[in-house]
């Protein structure tokens, strides 16, 4: 997990806290006095394709190369990396005393400490049987083993093998440990070696081992052991260690900057074809001294401090930390300005966007409003006008008849027919201005129900020959009323009204209409003195349950019942809602805004 | 055809079956005749004023200018003209508009086959008959009123009693009963009351009628 003190880009507290920082990075690097001491130096930093440099490479440096700068800046770095991996080469800062091994880090993105590189090897290599070398195996080692910990004596051995198939024509192996370069620095400890072969089954055989001990003088590093011998390379880095638990191991002490060395072990004979493994326990670490270069990829924006240091081939510093600010600069899409300038600009847009869209929203609902209102009008405009053309046509089929039935023989059969096609026509022109009553917003009243209740029932009842006797307030409250509500009622009393007029027989109805506005309870009620009902002898589908079903929509109750003194009453009772929603009404606006004389009545 | 009796009415009708088939009961009856037969309110103001009838029939439901607005003209440009309104129904709201802006009484068209020429008879001396929710109309109308009218346009107290009989549902002549007064009377009262409703709306439609407005 990679730790990092990246700042908010575009906040104000990190851009200050980001100039503090580098004025302190700086003037830390001043108050250690340690310049000059650190044997260390970076040497040149690439960033976003170009290179600056801030010291100079000492010669002999292996690697480096050759630089012309017109200066050198040992101030703290503003890069801009552009997307590329920012690289540090660093290395010895003089050529008279070079460091044994150089670590770096960046702190602020590396956990912990990195060599720059170094790398010791391992090889199991094949020899025919007039030594002519076959072909090998290696394993490279590099950075720390699992088991190091800072001392020798202290760490833990840890397994490490190598396995591999002996080539034909092989006759032999050896194995020899040596420093990868020149430059490879550290320590590679290894125990007792097993070389394994497997048998024709698979099974692994131990061919020999191979160990520090017996030998001679192995008390001391430059002890000879019988399995090994020393690479005519440093005789100094080839050392026989032994460790506190008495254990003598073969290993590299690499303290040359500028050298190595190696062991060479006594071969094994091998059989050609046959599974090779060889096998041990080790401890290392190993780093490098000379000219390092490390990348980083993709290194976020924020403030950094690359450090690079001087050890030994143990990891023990022995100089000052060389310490380098490096800033990374956030491209202009990044940095605070652009932001801020972009939110601003965002928030700028944005808010107009809102205002915009409440704008719009509001005129829509202006518009949704004004909409609805012009659908109603003209909604009643074409029921008016339907209701006209066709109640008036309707209404000369109705004259016709009796002109027909005049003109013919009576009491035909014809003329019974020509009689029930004219009563139709009346219901017709009656039910269409029924519907039109139902939508005219002028209507959303009591007024409006009870009035046309009565003329409905007025009508019919001088069509049937039966009195009729209104019980109706003369002034009701102006209590409104939605459509749905009132059509109902009105279907459900005209129900009981053509009950009346076919069924009873009655020569007389009343129609009671009374409203209690502190209960906001409305009851109708229509009596009459004819036969009375028998509600069991009804038969079903018919409307009885028609009235009932209408009321209970409306949350309302019916009761039909047969009269004491003879006859039916039909009690329809409703409580009307204490709020009307503007759009249960025919359109919303008060009713005494647009009674029904206002609407216009035009034909083309 | 004998002559000189016969009472003059005039139809504006724009329904020509309708219109042929009241010319004909009216010429078929023994009092009246039809002086003319118009289709439009506006054919009918231009023609009636000069053919000076006894009675108009007037249809609610006309093209252009409609019924009640001709009534209201009519009434301005000759008070003593009867107008009978003919509805498709009991529409009450209608007919009140209709009887405030000049009409005398109203009848549904299809009762015109059996009582148009009992209708006419009954306008001409006076009382046609309103529904029980036209006279409750009447009152709401004259409730609307504040105390400082001119007396003229306020009911007395003989025409409320009349008014609230009729609102029970009383015909004319129960009423007449009821108050011990004769019937004849209690249409003369209706006529009245129809008048005072007509008071503000005849001088409105005056003024406008000197003005050139009409």
């Amino acid at each position: 997990m990679r730790h990092q003190h990246s700042l908010n880009p575009g906040c104000l507290t990190g851009r200050l806290f980001c100039a503090i920082a580098f004025f302190c990075a700086h003037s830390y690097a001043d108050q250690t006095g340690d310049i000059g001491k650190e044997q260390v130096a970076v040497y040149s930093v690439l960033a976003g394709g170009n290179e600056v440099s801030l010291s100079p490479i000492p010669n002999g440096v292996p690697g480096a190369k050759p630089q012309n700068p017109s200066s050198y800046s040992r101030a703290g770095l503003h890069l801009n990396l552009k997307g590329q991996p920012l690289v540090f080469r660093f290395g010895p800062a003089t050529a008279d005393g070079l460091p044994i091994r150089i670590r770096c880090r960046l702190e602020g993105y590396d956990e912990g400490w990195r060599d720059s590189g170094g790398h010791m090897v391992l090889h199991a290599g094949f020899l025919t049987s007039s030594n002519q070398p076959l072909g090998s195996e290696m394993r490279e080692v590099r950075g720390q083993s699992p088991g190091w910990s800072g001392r020798i004596d202290a760490s833990r051995f840890t397994p490490a093998f190598i396995e591999t198939t002996a080539p034909e024509l092989a006759d032999r192996m050896h194995l020899r440990m040596h420093c990868g370069h020149p430059t490879a620095s550290g320590i590679w400890a290894i125990g007792t070696i097993r070389v394994l072969q497997a048998d024709t089954n698979g099974q692994w055989e131990l061919l020999r081992t191979l160990s520090a001990s017996p030998g001679q003088n192995l008390h001391s590093t430059q002890g000879t052991p019988r399995d090994w011998k020393r690479t005519d390379y440093n005789w100094y880095v080839p050392k026989v260690l032994t460790l506190n638990s008495n254990q003598t191991v073969v290993a590299l002490v690499d303290k040359d900057p500028k050298g190595g060395g190696g062991w060479s072990s006594v071969p094994t004979q091998v059989k050609p074809g046959r599974r090779i493994r060889v096998e041990w326990d080790e401890v290392y670490t190993i780093g490098q001294s000379g000219l390092g270069q490390i990348s980083y990829h993709q290194l976020p924006v924020g403030r950094y401090t690359f450090v690079v240091q001087a050890t030994d081939e143990s990891g023990v510093p022995t100089s000052p930390e060389y310490r380098l600010a490096t800033t990374i600069v956030p491209p202009f899409y990044q940095t605070g300005w652009f932001w801020s300038a972009t939110a601003t600009l965002l928030a700028a847009v944005a808010i107009y966007g809102v205002r915009r869209s409440a704008r719009r929203r509001i005129q829509t609902q202006a518009d949704r409003a004004r909409q609805q209102q012009m659908l109603t009008e003209e909604r009643m405009r074409i029921a008016r006008d339907l209701h006209d053309d066709l109640g008036s046509g309707l209404t000369r089929i109705a004259l016709l008849i009796p002109q027909a039935l005049r003109s013919g023989a009576a009491e035909t059969a014809a003329s019974i027919h020509l009689e029930q096609v004219a009563k139709q026509a009346r219901e017709l022109v009656l039910a269409l201005d029924q519907i039109v009553w139902a939508v005219n917003p002028g209507q959303d009243t009591l007024e409006g129900l009870a009035g046309y209740l009565c003329d409905f029932a007025t009508d019919l009842t001088r069509d049937a020959n039966i009195r009729f006797w209104p019980k109706v307030p003369t002034v009701l409250p102006k209590v409104p009323i939605t459509s749905p509500t009132r059509y109902n009622l009105f279907i459900a009393a005209k129900e009981a009204l053509n009950n009346v007029a076919r069924h009873s027989g009655a020569s007389e109805v009343i129609l009671r209409f009374d409203y209690q506005p502190a209960s906001r309870e409305l009851a109708v009620e229509i009596a009459d003195n004819g036969c009375g009902i028998d509600l069991p002898a009804v038969p079903p589908g018919n409307g009885i349950a028609n009235i009932r079903s209408r009321l209970q929509s409306r949350g309302g109750t019916a009761i039909i019942e047969k009269r004491a003194e003879g006859g039916t009453r039909v009690l329809l009772k409703l409580t009307l809602p204490e709020h009307v929603a503007p759009d249960e009404l025919s359109t919303g606006l008060p009713a005494d805004e647009t009674a029904a004389e206002n609407l216009p009545v035009t034909r083309n | 055809m004998r002559k000189g009796t016969f009472e003059k009415i005039a139809i504006v009708e724009d329904d020509s079956k309708v219109r042929e088939q009241i010319v004909q009961l009216i010429n078929q009856s023994e009092e009246f005749r039809c002086a003319g037969a118009f289709a439009s309110a506006e054919e009918g103001l231009s023609n009636i004023p000069a053919l000076k009838p006894a009675m108009v029939l007037m249809d609610i439901h006309l093209p252009a200018m409609s019924g009640i607005d001709c009534a209201a003209r009519l009434r301005a440009l000759m008070p003593e003209l009867r107008i009978l309104i003919l509805t498709v129904f009991e529409e009450s709201d209608k007919i009140f508009q209709a009887l405030r802006s000049g009409a005398d009484g109203y009848l549904v068209k299809r009762d015109i086959p059996s009582k148009l020429i009992q209708s006419i008879r009954e306008l001409k001396d006076g009382g046609s008959p309103i529904s029980s929710n036209i006279a409750r109309k009447v009152i709401q109308h004259f409730r609307l009123i504040g105390p400082e009218s001119p007396p003229a346009s306020k009911l007395s107290s003989r025409e409320q009693e009349i008014l609230d009989l009729l609102v029970a549902g009383k015909y004319y002549k129960e009423v007449a009963d009821a108050l011990g007064i004769g019937q004849e009377t209690v249409k003369t009262h209706v006529h009245h009351i129809f008048a005072k409703l007509r008071v503000r709306t005849r001088s409105e439609a005056v003024a406008k009628f000197l003005k050139g407005e009409v």
